[in-house]
Protein backbone atom coordinates (compact mmCIF):
# COMPACT_ATOMS: atom_id res chain seq x y z
CA UNK A 1 0.00 0.00 0.00
CA UNK A 2 1.67 3.18 -0.93
CA UNK A 3 1.24 6.33 1.26
CA UNK A 4 1.19 10.14 0.59
CA UNK A 5 1.61 12.63 3.42
CA UNK A 6 0.24 15.71 3.46
CA UNK A 7 -0.39 18.89 5.55
CA UNK A 8 -4.14 20.00 6.71
CA UNK A 9 -3.69 24.19 6.97
CA UNK A 10 -7.40 25.62 8.07
CA UNK A 11 -9.44 26.98 11.42
CA UNK A 12 -10.18 24.01 14.03
CA UNK A 13 -13.96 24.77 13.53
CA UNK A 14 -15.01 21.35 12.76
CA UNK A 15 -12.02 19.81 12.07
CA UNK A 16 -12.64 16.85 13.60
CA UNK A 17 -14.70 15.83 10.29
CA UNK A 18 -11.04 15.71 8.50
CA UNK A 19 -8.97 13.72 11.49
CA UNK A 20 -12.32 11.21 11.53
CA UNK A 21 -11.91 11.01 7.49
CA UNK A 22 -8.14 10.10 8.03
CA UNK A 23 -9.06 7.36 10.69
CA UNK A 24 -11.42 6.08 8.84
CA UNK A 25 -9.19 5.59 5.40
CA UNK A 26 -6.64 3.71 8.16
CA UNK A 27 -4.11 6.79 7.48
CA UNK A 28 -1.95 7.99 9.99
CA UNK A 29 -2.55 11.64 11.95
CA UNK A 30 1.58 12.43 12.69
CA UNK A 31 1.02 15.44 14.42
CA UNK A 32 -2.21 18.21 15.63
CA UNK A 33 -1.22 21.73 16.47
CA UNK A 34 -3.61 24.57 17.21
CA UNK A 35 -3.05 27.80 17.55
CA UNK A 36 -6.11 30.11 18.19
CA UNK A 37 -7.52 30.27 15.25
CA UNK A 38 -5.47 27.91 13.03
CA UNK A 39 -5.03 24.22 12.62
CA UNK A 40 -1.83 22.40 11.29
CA UNK A 41 -2.68 18.42 10.76
CA UNK A 42 0.04 16.70 9.64
CA UNK A 43 -1.34 13.02 7.89
CA UNK A 44 -0.35 10.21 6.20
CA UNK A 45 -3.49 8.28 4.23
CA UNK A 46 -3.38 5.78 1.29
CA UNK A 47 -2.42 6.73 -2.21
CA UNK A 48 -5.71 5.96 -3.56
CA UNK A 49 -8.04 7.83 -1.06
CA UNK A 50 -6.30 11.26 -2.15
CA UNK A 51 -9.83 12.55 -4.11
CA UNK A 52 -11.57 12.03 -0.46
CA UNK A 53 -9.41 14.00 1.69
CA UNK A 54 -9.42 17.17 -0.83
CA UNK A 55 -12.50 16.98 -1.03
CA UNK A 56 -13.07 17.11 2.83
CA UNK A 57 -10.63 19.70 3.17
CA UNK A 58 -12.38 22.16 0.58
CA UNK A 59 -15.11 21.47 2.45
CA UNK A 60 -13.83 22.56 5.79
CA UNK A 61 -12.20 25.83 3.54
CA UNK A 62 -8.12 24.79 4.05
CA UNK A 63 -5.36 23.86 2.12
CA UNK A 64 -3.92 20.64 1.64
CA UNK A 65 -0.03 21.03 1.21
CA UNK A 66 2.24 17.68 0.07
CA UNK A 67 4.92 16.65 2.51
CA UNK A 68 6.90 14.27 0.62
CA UNK A 69 9.67 13.64 2.99
CA UNK A 70 7.34 13.28 5.75
CA UNK A 71 8.45 10.45 8.16
CA UNK A 72 12.05 10.78 7.21
CA UNK A 73 15.38 11.53 8.73
CA UNK A 74 17.43 13.51 6.89
CA UNK A 75 21.28 14.21 7.93
CA UNK A 76 23.04 17.51 6.48
CA UNK A 77 26.10 17.63 6.76
CA UNK A 78 28.98 20.13 6.23
CA UNK A 79 32.82 19.38 6.45
CA UNK A 80 33.00 20.85 9.50
CA UNK A 81 30.82 23.20 12.03
CA UNK A 82 33.58 26.01 11.30
CA UNK A 83 31.90 29.60 10.50
CA UNK A 84 33.45 28.87 6.71
CA UNK A 85 30.30 26.32 6.79
CA UNK A 86 27.54 27.25 8.84
CA UNK A 87 25.79 29.35 9.00
CA UNK A 88 24.09 30.44 6.00
CA UNK A 89 23.97 27.59 3.81
CA UNK A 90 23.40 24.63 5.98
CA UNK A 91 20.49 26.43 8.20
CA UNK A 92 18.87 26.98 4.46
CA UNK A 93 18.82 23.94 3.71
CA UNK A 94 17.78 22.26 6.57
CA UNK A 95 14.83 23.97 7.50
CA UNK A 96 13.70 24.20 4.01
CA UNK A 97 14.04 19.91 4.47
CA UNK A 98 11.96 20.23 7.38
CA UNK A 99 8.84 22.62 5.88
CA UNK A 100 8.97 19.39 3.24
CA UNK A 101 7.95 17.05 6.13
CA UNK A 102 11.49 16.09 6.89
CA UNK A 103 13.18 15.60 10.50
CA UNK A 104 16.96 16.73 9.96
CA UNK A 105 20.05 16.57 11.37
CA UNK A 106 22.54 18.68 11.00
CA UNK A 107 26.42 16.84 11.54
CA UNK A 108 29.67 18.49 10.73
CA UNK A 109 32.47 16.04 10.40
CA UNK A 110 35.97 16.73 12.10
CA UNK A 111 38.27 16.25 9.51
CA UNK A 112 35.88 16.71 6.16
CA UNK A 113 38.41 20.33 4.83
CA UNK A 114 40.89 20.60 2.78
CA UNK A 115 42.09 18.16 -0.20
CA UNK A 116 44.79 15.37 0.87
CA UNK A 117 43.29 15.81 4.41
CA UNK A 118 39.71 15.16 4.30
CA UNK A 119 38.17 11.88 5.89
CA UNK A 120 35.56 10.56 7.48
CA UNK A 121 36.28 8.31 10.84
CA UNK A 122 33.74 4.94 10.48
CA UNK A 123 32.27 6.29 13.79
CA UNK A 124 30.98 9.29 11.68
CA UNK A 125 29.80 7.44 8.89
CA UNK A 126 27.59 5.35 10.73
CA UNK A 127 25.84 8.15 12.80
CA UNK A 128 25.04 9.27 8.96
CA UNK A 129 24.04 5.57 7.87
CA UNK A 130 21.21 6.02 11.19
CA UNK A 131 19.47 8.40 8.97
CA UNK A 132 17.59 7.56 5.68
CA UNK A 133 18.94 10.26 3.53
CA UNK A 134 22.63 12.18 3.11
CA UNK A 135 22.95 15.79 2.15
CA UNK A 136 26.72 16.89 1.71
CA UNK A 137 27.10 20.40 1.49
CA UNK A 138 30.26 21.17 0.03
CA UNK A 139 32.39 24.66 -1.69
CA UNK A 140 33.28 26.38 -4.08
CA UNK A 141 36.07 24.73 -6.17
CA UNK A 142 35.54 22.18 -8.98
CA UNK A 143 39.07 20.63 -8.47
CA UNK A 144 37.90 19.32 -5.49
CA UNK A 145 34.89 17.96 -5.96
CA UNK A 146 36.32 16.36 -8.50
CA UNK A 147 39.49 15.06 -7.52
CA UNK A 148 38.86 14.83 -3.30
CA UNK A 149 35.57 15.20 -1.82
CA UNK A 150 34.18 11.86 -3.12
CA UNK A 151 36.46 10.21 -0.39
CA UNK A 152 33.82 11.44 1.99
CA UNK A 153 30.77 9.95 0.96
CA UNK A 154 31.92 7.13 -1.32
CA UNK A 155 31.24 4.20 0.79
CA UNK A 156 27.80 5.56 2.69
CA UNK A 157 25.03 2.44 2.53
CA UNK A 158 22.06 5.13 2.16
CA UNK A 159 21.24 7.32 -0.90
CA UNK A 160 22.97 10.93 -0.56
CA UNK A 161 22.76 14.22 -2.16
CA UNK A 162 25.83 16.34 -2.84
CA UNK A 163 25.70 19.70 -3.46
CA UNK A 164 28.35 21.98 -4.55
CA UNK A 165 29.57 25.78 -6.20
CA UNK A 166 30.42 24.82 -10.03
CA UNK A 167 27.76 23.80 -12.21
CA UNK A 168 28.28 20.63 -13.06
CA UNK A 169 26.15 17.42 -14.33
CA UNK A 170 27.42 15.48 -12.00
CA UNK A 171 30.26 14.53 -9.08
CA UNK A 172 31.70 11.43 -8.75
CA UNK A 173 30.33 7.93 -7.35
CA UNK A 174 27.29 10.58 -6.74
CA UNK A 175 23.82 9.69 -7.98
CA UNK A 176 22.71 13.35 -7.32
CA UNK A 177 24.15 16.70 -7.87
CA UNK A 178 23.32 19.89 -7.23
CA UNK A 179 25.49 22.66 -8.83
CA UNK A 180 25.91 26.68 -8.11
CA UNK A 181 25.02 26.72 -4.48
CA UNK A 182 29.33 26.37 -2.82
CA UNK A 183 30.27 28.42 0.18
CA UNK A 184 28.21 31.52 0.24
CA UNK A 185 28.52 34.58 2.58
CA UNK A 186 24.79 35.07 2.82
CA UNK A 187 21.02 34.03 2.88
CA UNK A 188 19.04 32.36 0.66
CA UNK A 189 16.33 35.57 0.30
CA UNK A 190 15.97 35.27 -3.73
CA UNK A 191 12.82 33.29 -5.45
CA UNK A 192 15.73 31.35 -7.97
CA UNK A 193 17.79 30.79 -4.59
CA UNK A 194 14.74 28.92 -3.40
CA UNK A 195 14.53 27.12 -6.87
CA UNK A 196 17.95 25.79 -5.77
CA UNK A 197 16.64 24.83 -2.33
CA UNK A 198 12.99 23.20 -3.74
CA UNK A 199 15.93 21.21 -6.43
CA UNK A 200 17.55 19.74 -3.12
CA UNK A 201 14.32 18.74 -1.78
CA UNK A 202 13.52 17.14 -5.42
CA UNK A 203 16.59 15.01 -5.15
CA UNK A 204 16.19 14.11 -1.38
CA UNK A 205 12.55 13.26 -2.17
CA UNK A 206 14.30 10.64 -5.16
CA UNK A 207 16.58 9.20 -2.91
CA UNK A 208 13.52 8.46 -0.06
CA UNK A 209 11.58 7.74 -3.15
CA UNK A 210 14.32 4.78 -3.82
CA UNK A 211 14.57 3.22 -0.20
CA UNK A 212 10.99 2.65 -0.03
CA UNK A 213 10.75 1.15 -3.54
CA UNK A 214 13.29 -1.23 -2.13
CA UNK A 215 11.16 -1.86 0.67
CA UNK A 216 8.42 -2.76 -1.20
CA UNK A 217 10.20 -6.32 -2.77
CA UNK A 218 9.92 -7.06 0.96
CA UNK A 219 7.77 -4.94 2.95
CA UNK A 220 7.57 -4.22 6.45
CA UNK A 221 5.67 -6.25 9.07
CA UNK A 222 4.08 -2.55 9.99
CA UNK A 223 4.18 1.12 9.51
CA UNK A 224 6.90 2.51 11.77
CA UNK A 225 3.59 5.06 12.99
CA UNK A 226 1.55 2.56 14.07
CA UNK A 227 4.50 1.22 16.49
CA UNK A 228 5.48 5.06 17.21
CA UNK A 229 1.51 4.87 18.83
CA UNK A 230 2.48 1.65 20.21
CA UNK A 231 5.07 2.53 22.23
CA UNK A 232 3.47 6.07 22.95
CA UNK A 233 0.64 3.95 24.92
CA UNK A 234 2.53 1.37 26.68
CA UNK A 235 5.86 3.66 27.85
CA UNK A 236 3.99 6.10 29.72
CA UNK A 237 8.08 7.74 30.27
CA UNK A 238 8.10 9.10 27.04
CA UNK A 239 5.58 12.37 27.47
CA UNK A 240 8.39 13.01 30.26
CA UNK A 241 10.75 13.62 27.25
CA UNK A 242 11.86 17.30 26.68
CA UNK A 243 13.00 16.85 23.05
CA UNK A 244 10.56 18.32 20.42
CA UNK A 245 10.35 15.01 18.93
CA UNK A 246 10.98 12.00 21.46
CA UNK A 247 10.27 9.52 19.11
CA UNK A 248 11.37 9.89 15.65
CA UNK A 249 9.84 8.09 12.61
CA UNK A 250 12.39 6.75 9.87
CA UNK A 251 11.27 5.42 6.96
CA UNK A 252 12.19 1.92 8.19
CA UNK A 253 12.76 2.41 11.85
CA UNK A 254 12.40 4.68 14.69
CA UNK A 255 14.82 6.46 16.84
CA UNK A 256 13.55 6.12 20.82
CA UNK A 257 15.27 9.59 22.67
CA UNK A 258 15.02 7.33 26.07
CA UNK A 259 18.42 6.39 27.52
CA UNK A 260 19.25 2.92 25.92
CA UNK A 261 20.58 0.82 29.36
CA UNK A 262 17.37 1.87 31.22
CA UNK A 263 14.74 0.89 28.30
CA UNK A 264 16.27 -1.24 26.79
CA UNK A 265 14.16 -4.26 28.17
CA UNK A 266 10.82 -1.90 28.28
CA UNK A 267 11.38 -1.30 24.69
CA UNK A 268 12.08 -4.60 23.84
CA UNK A 269 8.58 -6.12 25.50
CA UNK A 270 6.49 -3.76 23.59
CA UNK A 271 3.41 -5.96 22.63
CA UNK A 272 2.40 -5.45 18.84
CA UNK A 273 -0.41 -7.73 18.15
CA UNK A 274 0.77 -11.27 18.46
CA UNK A 275 4.58 -10.07 18.57
CA UNK A 276 6.84 -8.32 20.80
CA UNK A 277 8.94 -5.55 19.40
CA UNK A 278 12.19 -7.38 19.83
CA UNK A 279 10.90 -10.24 17.27
CA UNK A 280 9.43 -7.63 14.43
CA UNK A 281 12.80 -5.30 15.01
CA UNK A 282 16.33 -4.70 16.04
CA UNK A 283 16.55 -2.95 19.30
CA UNK A 284 20.72 -1.08 19.48
CA UNK A 285 21.99 1.77 20.69
CA UNK A 286 22.27 4.56 18.53
CA UNK A 287 25.28 6.34 17.74
CA UNK A 288 23.52 9.44 18.94
CA UNK A 289 24.02 10.14 22.82
CA UNK A 290 22.39 6.65 24.10
CA UNK A 291 19.27 6.80 22.27
CA UNK A 292 17.69 4.13 21.11
CA UNK A 293 17.55 3.00 17.38
CA UNK A 294 15.03 0.35 16.39
CA UNK A 295 15.51 -0.59 12.68
CA UNK A 296 12.51 -3.10 11.57
CA UNK A 297 12.94 -6.04 10.14
CA UNK A 298 10.69 -7.09 6.64
CA UNK A 299 8.30 -9.75 6.71
CA UNK A 300 10.59 -12.64 4.79
CA UNK A 301 13.15 -12.13 8.38
CA UNK A 302 10.28 -12.41 10.60
CA UNK A 303 9.33 -15.54 9.19
CA UNK A 304 12.57 -16.75 8.90
CA UNK A 305 13.28 -16.26 12.79
CA UNK A 306 9.74 -17.66 13.75
CA UNK A 307 11.04 -21.29 12.68
CA UNK A 308 14.16 -20.75 14.38
CA UNK A 309 12.61 -20.17 17.33
CA UNK A 310 10.52 -23.22 16.76
CA UNK A 311 13.33 -25.63 16.26
CA UNK A 312 14.76 -24.45 18.75
CA UNK B 1 36.82 53.60 -3.31
CA UNK B 2 34.40 50.98 -2.80
CA UNK B 3 35.41 47.71 -1.38
CA UNK B 4 34.70 45.93 -4.46
CA UNK B 5 37.69 48.10 -6.45
CA UNK B 6 40.21 47.32 -3.85
CA UNK B 7 39.96 43.01 -3.85
CA UNK B 8 41.21 40.91 -6.64
CA UNK B 9 40.95 37.66 -6.26
CA UNK B 10 43.27 35.97 -9.12
CA UNK B 11 43.87 32.12 -10.04
CA UNK B 12 47.67 30.82 -10.56
CA UNK B 13 46.51 28.51 -13.08
CA UNK B 14 46.46 30.38 -16.44
CA UNK B 15 44.49 27.21 -17.95
CA UNK B 16 40.79 28.11 -15.89
CA UNK B 17 41.37 31.84 -14.69
CA UNK B 18 38.03 32.42 -14.45
CA UNK B 19 35.99 29.70 -12.80
CA UNK B 20 33.16 29.59 -10.65
CA UNK B 21 35.94 29.25 -7.60
CA UNK B 22 37.65 32.53 -8.60
CA UNK B 23 34.11 34.18 -8.89
CA UNK B 24 32.54 32.99 -5.14
CA UNK B 25 36.11 33.89 -3.12
CA UNK B 26 35.61 37.72 -4.94
CA UNK B 27 31.80 37.72 -3.82
CA UNK B 28 33.00 36.12 -0.02
CA UNK B 29 35.72 38.56 0.14
CA UNK B 30 33.56 41.68 -0.48
CA UNK B 31 30.83 40.42 1.92
CA UNK B 32 33.60 39.77 4.68
CA UNK B 33 35.18 42.98 4.30
CA UNK B 34 32.06 44.83 4.11
CA UNK B 35 30.49 42.84 7.51
CA UNK B 36 33.55 43.59 9.72
CA UNK B 37 33.51 47.18 8.35
CA UNK B 38 37.69 46.99 7.40
CA UNK B 39 37.02 48.11 4.17
CA UNK B 40 37.89 51.40 4.23
CA UNK B 41 41.17 50.51 6.40
CA UNK B 42 42.51 48.51 3.24
CA UNK B 43 44.39 50.31 0.24
CA UNK B 44 44.43 46.84 -1.75
CA UNK B 45 43.93 43.28 -1.33
CA UNK B 46 45.12 40.47 -4.18
CA UNK B 47 44.35 37.15 -3.78
CA UNK B 48 46.08 34.50 -5.52
CA UNK B 49 44.27 30.77 -5.83
CA UNK B 50 46.48 27.91 -7.32
CA UNK B 51 44.03 24.70 -6.11
CA UNK B 52 45.67 22.23 -7.54
CA UNK B 53 49.25 22.79 -5.71
CA UNK B 54 47.01 23.91 -3.60
CA UNK B 55 47.85 27.37 -1.31
CA UNK B 56 46.02 30.50 -0.90
CA UNK B 57 47.75 33.87 -0.83
CA UNK B 58 46.58 37.24 0.43
CA UNK B 59 48.54 40.03 0.20
CA UNK B 60 46.58 43.32 1.88
CA UNK B 61 48.21 47.06 2.14
CA UNK B 62 46.51 48.43 5.18
CA UNK B 63 45.85 52.56 5.27
CA UNK B 64 47.17 53.27 9.20
CA UNK B 65 46.62 57.19 8.75
CA UNK B 66 45.37 57.22 12.14
CA UNK B 67 48.08 58.22 15.44
CA UNK B 68 47.83 56.68 18.39
CA UNK B 69 45.89 58.55 21.20
CA UNK B 70 47.47 59.08 24.23
CA UNK B 71 46.24 60.09 27.92
CA UNK B 72 46.29 63.31 27.57
CA UNK B 73 44.13 63.44 24.73
CA UNK B 74 40.78 62.06 26.38
CA UNK B 75 41.89 62.92 30.20
CA UNK B 76 42.66 66.06 32.12
CA UNK B 77 45.30 65.60 34.38
CA UNK B 78 46.05 67.85 37.15
CA UNK B 79 48.19 67.67 40.48
CA UNK B 80 46.33 68.01 43.58
CA UNK B 81 46.81 67.33 47.18
CA UNK B 82 46.15 63.95 47.20
CA UNK B 83 47.54 62.31 44.24
CA UNK B 84 47.78 62.66 40.56
CA UNK B 85 43.84 63.70 40.13
CA UNK B 86 43.10 62.35 36.22
CA UNK B 87 38.89 62.98 35.01
CA UNK B 88 38.30 60.56 32.06
CA UNK B 89 36.50 63.20 29.46
CA UNK B 90 35.93 60.72 26.40
CA UNK B 91 34.26 57.65 28.30
CA UNK B 92 34.21 55.60 25.07
CA UNK B 93 37.81 54.83 25.87
CA UNK B 94 37.01 54.18 30.03
CA UNK B 95 37.88 50.37 29.63
CA UNK B 96 40.65 50.94 27.26
CA UNK B 97 42.40 53.59 30.26
CA UNK B 98 41.74 51.10 33.03
CA UNK B 99 42.52 48.28 31.82
CA UNK B 100 45.92 50.62 30.80
CA UNK B 101 46.52 51.92 34.11
CA UNK B 102 45.74 48.73 35.97
CA UNK B 103 48.29 46.85 34.23
CA UNK B 104 50.58 49.59 34.80
CA UNK B 105 49.94 50.47 38.50
CA UNK B 106 47.91 47.69 39.63
CA UNK B 107 44.35 47.95 40.14
CA UNK B 108 44.75 48.27 44.09
CA UNK B 109 47.11 51.26 44.73
CA UNK B 110 44.06 53.37 42.04
CA UNK B 111 41.82 55.11 43.87
CA UNK B 112 38.66 55.39 41.63
CA UNK B 113 35.79 57.75 43.34
CA UNK B 114 33.48 57.37 40.21
CA UNK B 115 33.05 56.72 36.71
CA UNK B 116 35.16 59.61 35.40
CA UNK B 117 37.31 60.29 39.02
CA UNK B 118 41.01 58.65 39.49
CA UNK B 119 43.15 59.64 41.56
CA UNK B 120 46.73 58.48 41.10
CA UNK B 121 49.20 58.32 44.08
CA UNK B 122 52.26 61.31 43.03
CA UNK B 123 55.05 58.77 43.78
CA UNK B 124 53.92 56.21 41.40
CA UNK B 125 54.52 57.93 38.21
CA UNK B 126 55.43 62.04 36.88
CA UNK B 127 52.35 64.09 35.35
CA UNK B 128 54.21 64.16 31.88
CA UNK B 129 55.24 60.45 31.69
CA UNK B 130 51.09 59.85 32.35
CA UNK B 131 50.08 62.52 29.82
CA UNK B 132 52.06 60.95 27.38
CA UNK B 133 51.17 56.95 27.56
CA UNK B 134 49.41 55.84 24.27
CA UNK B 135 46.26 54.40 25.72
CA UNK B 136 44.89 53.45 22.25
CA UNK B 137 46.73 52.19 19.15
CA UNK B 138 44.23 52.35 16.02
CA UNK B 139 46.95 50.46 13.82
CA UNK B 140 46.49 47.56 16.53
CA UNK B 141 42.77 47.37 16.48
CA UNK B 142 42.40 48.06 12.15
CA UNK B 143 45.27 45.30 11.80
CA UNK B 144 43.70 42.85 14.32
CA UNK B 145 40.04 43.59 12.61
CA UNK B 146 41.78 42.58 8.61
CA UNK B 147 43.66 39.97 10.18
CA UNK B 148 40.77 38.18 11.58
CA UNK B 149 38.60 38.86 7.75
CA UNK B 150 41.68 37.02 6.54
CA UNK B 151 41.58 34.31 8.54
CA UNK B 152 37.47 34.08 7.64
CA UNK B 153 38.56 34.16 3.96
CA UNK B 154 40.74 31.29 4.07
CA UNK B 155 40.00 28.10 2.92
CA UNK B 156 39.78 25.99 6.66
CA UNK B 157 41.45 23.06 5.32
CA UNK B 158 44.72 25.04 4.75
CA UNK B 159 46.49 25.45 7.97
CA UNK B 160 49.69 25.65 7.60
CA UNK B 161 50.47 28.73 7.24
CA UNK B 162 52.95 31.55 6.71
CA UNK B 163 52.27 35.25 7.63
CA UNK B 164 54.39 38.43 7.39
CA UNK B 165 54.08 41.54 8.58
CA UNK B 166 55.85 44.65 7.10
CA UNK B 167 55.05 48.34 8.18
CA UNK B 168 51.41 48.72 6.51
CA UNK B 169 51.43 45.13 4.12
CA UNK B 170 50.23 42.25 5.64
CA UNK B 171 51.43 38.84 3.69
CA UNK B 172 49.62 35.24 4.28
CA UNK B 173 49.99 32.02 2.37
CA UNK B 174 48.54 29.10 3.32
CA UNK B 175 48.11 25.44 2.25
CA UNK B 176 47.63 21.98 4.04
CA UNK B 177 51.32 20.95 2.99
CA UNK B 178 54.33 22.33 3.88
CA UNK B 179 54.98 25.55 2.22
CA UNK B 180 57.33 25.22 -0.40
CA UNK B 181 59.85 28.46 -1.86
CA UNK B 182 58.91 27.18 -5.25
CA UNK B 183 55.55 28.59 -4.57
CA UNK B 184 56.80 32.56 -3.04
CA UNK B 185 58.82 32.55 -5.93
CA UNK B 186 55.55 32.07 -8.39
CA UNK B 187 53.56 34.32 -6.14
CA UNK B 188 56.15 37.10 -6.04
CA UNK B 189 56.23 36.77 -10.19
CA UNK B 190 51.98 37.20 -10.42
CA UNK B 191 52.34 39.94 -8.06
CA UNK B 192 55.00 41.75 -10.10
CA UNK B 193 52.04 42.02 -12.65
CA UNK B 194 49.25 44.72 -12.35
CA UNK B 195 45.97 43.21 -10.64
CA UNK B 196 43.94 41.91 -12.87
CA UNK B 197 39.88 42.32 -12.85
CA UNK B 198 37.70 39.19 -13.25
CA UNK B 199 35.83 40.36 -16.65
CA UNK B 200 32.01 41.38 -16.67
CA UNK B 201 30.92 38.65 -18.94
CA UNK B 202 32.12 36.24 -16.67
CA UNK B 203 30.84 37.63 -12.79
CA UNK B 204 27.34 38.90 -14.08
CA UNK B 205 25.79 35.60 -14.10
CA UNK B 206 26.65 35.33 -10.33
CA UNK B 207 26.01 38.63 -9.40
CA UNK B 208 23.17 38.25 -6.68
CA UNK B 209 20.11 40.15 -7.71
CA UNK B 210 16.34 39.10 -8.31
CA UNK B 211 15.95 37.99 -11.50
CA UNK B 212 12.82 37.41 -13.08
CA UNK B 213 11.02 34.20 -13.13
CA UNK B 214 8.85 32.51 -15.49
CA UNK B 215 7.38 30.30 -13.04
CA UNK B 216 3.69 31.67 -11.31
CA UNK B 217 4.59 31.90 -8.05
CA UNK B 218 2.09 30.75 -5.53
CA UNK B 219 1.34 32.38 -2.09
CA UNK B 220 2.58 30.19 1.12
CA UNK B 221 -1.54 29.53 1.96
CA UNK B 222 -3.88 30.03 -0.98
CA UNK B 223 -6.21 27.40 -1.99
CA UNK B 224 -4.51 26.43 -5.05
CA UNK B 225 -6.42 23.43 -5.09
CA UNK B 226 -9.69 24.60 -5.11
CA UNK B 227 -10.23 25.42 -9.14
CA UNK B 228 -9.13 22.10 -10.11
CA UNK B 229 -11.64 20.69 -7.90
CA UNK B 230 -14.73 22.60 -9.35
Amino acid sequence: MSTESFIFEGGPHRHELITELIEDLGGWIIQKKIMAQEITITFIIPEADIPLVREKALQLRGSLRDQPLLGTEIAVIAPTIARHHLPHLLCDIAEYLRRLGAKTNMVGLARGVGQRIAQISTYEKNVIEEHDVAVFVFGNFEYCLKEHKWKLYKDLAIPFVVTGGPDLAAVPHADYYIGNIGRLPYRFRLLDEFDKLQQIGNAVSKCARKVRAALEHDPLFLSPYAVKEEIERQIPEIQRVLSPTPIVPQIRGLRIKLPFPLFQEKIANVKIGDYLLSEIAEIAQSNFRNYILVKFLPRSQIAIKKEDNKKN
Amino acid sequence: MAAENKVFVESLDLADPFNFGIISYKIIADTIFADLAVSGALRLVRILIDIKTPFFYIWGEVNTMETPIRLADITSITLADGGIHLVIEDETYAPDILRLLWAQFGRERLTQLDRWNLIIPPQLTSLEALKQMITVNPRERIVNKVLDAFNRLIPEGFRVRQSTFDHNTITIIASENPIQDEWLNRVKEALRKPPSRIPEEYSEKYKREPKQIQKKIVPWKTHEFQESLE
